[in-house]
């Protein structure tokens, strides 16, 4: 295999290029890390170099050819590009794990012993042949992940290039993912994209390269994080909690309670870590806390209101909530009126929220992407503008869940900032969140959850990893 | 999601035979009158019951048939001028409109339900399979599934907007009203979300290789008993006797 990369301009629709003359050459075994901050070009490089999208200028030869020159059968085995949100990534197709599997090769009309090789070689390579026969749908975020990845495998490709493939998984899946990575066929070249070097990426990545202007270049100590400056905040009365659990029962059908008769108090002006393990309820919570479920037993009391028989408008108007998938959640067409969703639904004016989410957006170094749609956006600036929709009407309980996540320095920096600066108005700021170093910078107090219950402490040192 | 997981006959019959149980009862629709259609749609049901799926068969039924069934009843029984009127208290109303209403009503009735019986029992991609099996191009056999497949997927699009909405002060649990401005701030967002995922989708496809050969083998092809496949056939002669008896 070889992968040839000459004079290569890419750039997104309509907009300036984002690389100009890159050069790049991928032999056999290779396993490079192409970093770069948000919207630097990452994914469109990878979608380049997977024939998913033609360059402005310049060429990409794969075996000498260009790809076009292929035929779509041979293309399939050549490369596999796993992208950011595996769900997306499924066929569709397929009802259990190992149909999924098999679905590429099917497709190659390979013999049946050959399908049957590939799939269980994929299968066992990612750790997934205990879930052979569970139904796709039903797979947590790391195993769909590693579900989509058995997939592109069992193609047996030669290049793999993985967009931030460790993004939606919590640390133990990360180390484990990493460790299946380091078995794959020494002869697969591996193209990982993501915003820094990761600590996952040692012993998997021989080379690094760095999307800086306008170019391929050997990468350079992070700068240090840009300074971000936060409007003075007036005195707040921090007495008394923010959130209150009374006797707090909750669980799903058919499935173990998660939280069992829980009371405690979230103080105002605190910014809570919540954590435990895969399945413990820290998304629930938030659920919980929004008023889009309802506990089997005991009271909620957020800023006074109870979220079950609260008017939505009247809790509404008190808290700001991020989901994991922002991308699914939003509902206007334009980035302004997605920021001022809340503020109208308050009742306030048309032009004073627009301005208002105006406000918020320079403050955030997103005002000239205003008018554009959301999910034309990079994926920082949409977890951005996400955030923005969330705290445009100053709540008093904010609930972030994983907003941090595949976040540059930058875009980071004003994310911790905009807690902080939350935090010292008075409002309470709950984070889950599987970042420890994230949780460490920012919490001022540790949630834990697990065996149907949860423990209110002060933060102090390194958190646990979630 | 329609699919109900199960052990039972019908659960393991092949999706083929499914499809002309239910291309059967297409046939009957213009032929047999509204009880005999109504008595297919009541034994369709009675098989759900026997395959454990009876009672989410007529949730969804009813959802489905009360509202058509009332929509039909008043206008073709109290609103469009058919035949003779009676007097029915301050009203009138039209004795053979009502005839008309039934016989729609019935043969929605006994399709809706055969169809549900059929979703409700069998996986999509089991049918996808089938129709892949027998040879029919990838591309095509992905047409005929893919709007029971797009259902999960409104499903779950459509919650996480709701969702989105509720957070900021939207919601759908007071009263009709608000339950229509829900729906209406849905839908735009709906449509564009589906559309762009759909591209993501499609370049998964491709990238593994869909509609690169004409045909597809299968891991594990589906297998069928003699039996099924002269039920199948016996399902396909009585379909086609209701055609020409349609015909002649």
């Amino acid at each position: 295999m070889s992968l040839l990369v000459r004079d290569l301009t890419l750039s997104h629709p309509g907009q300036p290029p984002i690389l100009r003359g890159a050069a790049l050459d991928l032999r056999p075994g290779d396993r490079l890390a192409i970093l770069g901050g948000n919207g630097a070009g990452k994914t469109t490089l990878g979608r380049a170099l997977a024939g998913l999208i033609a360059p402005m200028q310049g060429q990409i030869l794969w075996n000498d050819r260009a790809w076009y020159e292929h035929r779509r059968a041979e293309r399939a085995g050549m490369v596999q590009f796993v992208g950011q949100q595996p769900w997306l990534q499924l066929s569709g197709r397929a009802f259990t794990v190992r149909e999924e599997i098999a679905f590429g090769p099917e497709n190659l009309c390979l013999p049946r012993s050959e399908i049957a090789r590939r799939t269980d070689e994929a299968m066992e390579l990612l750790g997934l042949t205990h879930l052979a026969r569970r139904n796709c749908r039903h797979l947590s975020g790391g195993e769909t992940q590693r579900l989509v990845l058995a997939g592109a495998l069992a193609m047996h490709p030669q290049l793999l290039v993985l967009d931030e493939p460790m993004i939606d998984l919590d640390l133990q899946t990360r180390e484990t993912l990493a460790g299946h990575l380091n078995n794959l066929p020494w002869q697969m070249a591996v193209v990982f994209l993501d915003v820094a070097a990761q600590p996952w990426m040692r012993g998997l990545v021989r080379d690094q390269l760095e999307i800086r202007d306008g170019g391929l270049q050997p990468p350079q100590p992070d700068p240090a994080p840009p300074e971000i400056p936060v409007p003075p905040v007036p005195d707040h009365d921090l007495d008394g909690p923010a959130i209150r659990l009374n006797g707090l029962s909750f669980g799903y059908k058919d499935a173990p309670p998660l939280f069992r008769d829980v009371t405690l108090d979230i103080p105002k002006g605190s910014v809570t870590a919540v954590l435990g393990p895969n399945g413990a309820g820290k998304s629930s919570l938030l659920r919980l806390l929004s008023g889009l479920e309802r506990p089997t037993a005991g009271r909620i009391d957020i800023a006074g209101y109870d979220p079950v028989r609260a008017n939505p408008k009247a809790l509404a108007a008190h808290i700001g909530v991020t989901f994991q998938a922002s991308d699914r959640h939003f509902v206007q067409a334009r980035v302004v009126d997605e920021v001022a969703l809340a503020l109208r639904y308050q009742g306030i004016a048309a032009a004073k929220a627009r301005f208002r989410a105006g406000q918020v957006l320079a403050w955030m170094g997103m005002a000239d992407l205003a008018k554009a749609h959301p999910l034309d956006l990079h994926a920082g600036a949409r977890r951005m503008v996400a955030l923005a929709g969330a705290v445009a009407h100053g709540p008093d309980v904010l609930m972030l869940d994983e907003s941090q996540r595949g976040l540059d320095a930058a875009h980071l920096a004003r994310l911790e900032a905009l807690i902080g600066f939350l935090a010292a108005r008075g409002a309470a700021v709950l984070i889950v969140t599987h970042d420890q170093d994230f949780a460490t910078r920012v919490a001022s107090h540790r949630l834990m959850l697990g065996d149907g219950g949860m423990q209110l402490a002060p933060a102090t040192g390194v958190l646990p990893p979630a | 999601m329609l699919y109900r997981s199960g052990v039972s006959a019908l659960h393991r019959t092949g999706p083929l035979t499914k499809l002309a149980l239910v291309l059967l009862a297409a046939t009957m629709l213009p032929i047999w009158p509204a009880p005999v259609l109504l008595a297919a749609a009541g034994l369709a049901l009675a098989a759900g019951a026997l395959c454990r799926i009876g009672w989410a068969m007529a949730r969804r039924l009813a959802m489905l048939l009360v509202p058509v069934g009332l929509a039909l009843f008043v206008v073709h029984g109290f609103m469009l001028e058919n035949g003779p009127a009676r007097p029915l208290g301050p009203l009138d109303y039209y004795p053979q409109g009502l005839a008309r209403a039934l016989t729609y009503f019935a043969r929605i009735a006994l399709l809706l339900t055969v169809s549900l019986l059929m979703v409700m029992t069998t996986r999509v991609n089991d049918l996808a399979r089938a129709l892949d099996q027998k040879g029919l191009p990838p591309a095509a056999a992905y047409l005929l599934t893919a709007p029971l497949n797009l259902v999960d997927g409104i499903a779950d699009e459509a919650a996480a907007i709701r969702d989105s909405l509720q957070v900021r002060g939207l919601a759908a649990r007071s009263g009709l009203r608000a339950r229509v401005r829900l729906l209406g701030a849905m839908l735009m967002p709906l449509v564009r979300g589906m559309i762009s995922e759909a591209g993501t989708r499609a370049e998964a496809l491709e990238a593994r290789g869909f509609r690169a050969l004409p045909h597809r083998s299968l891991l594990d092809p589906l297998t069928e008993t003699p039996a099924e496949v002269r039920l199948r056939m016996g399902l396909l002669l009585a379909s086609g006797a209701q055609l020409l008896v349609l015909a002649l």
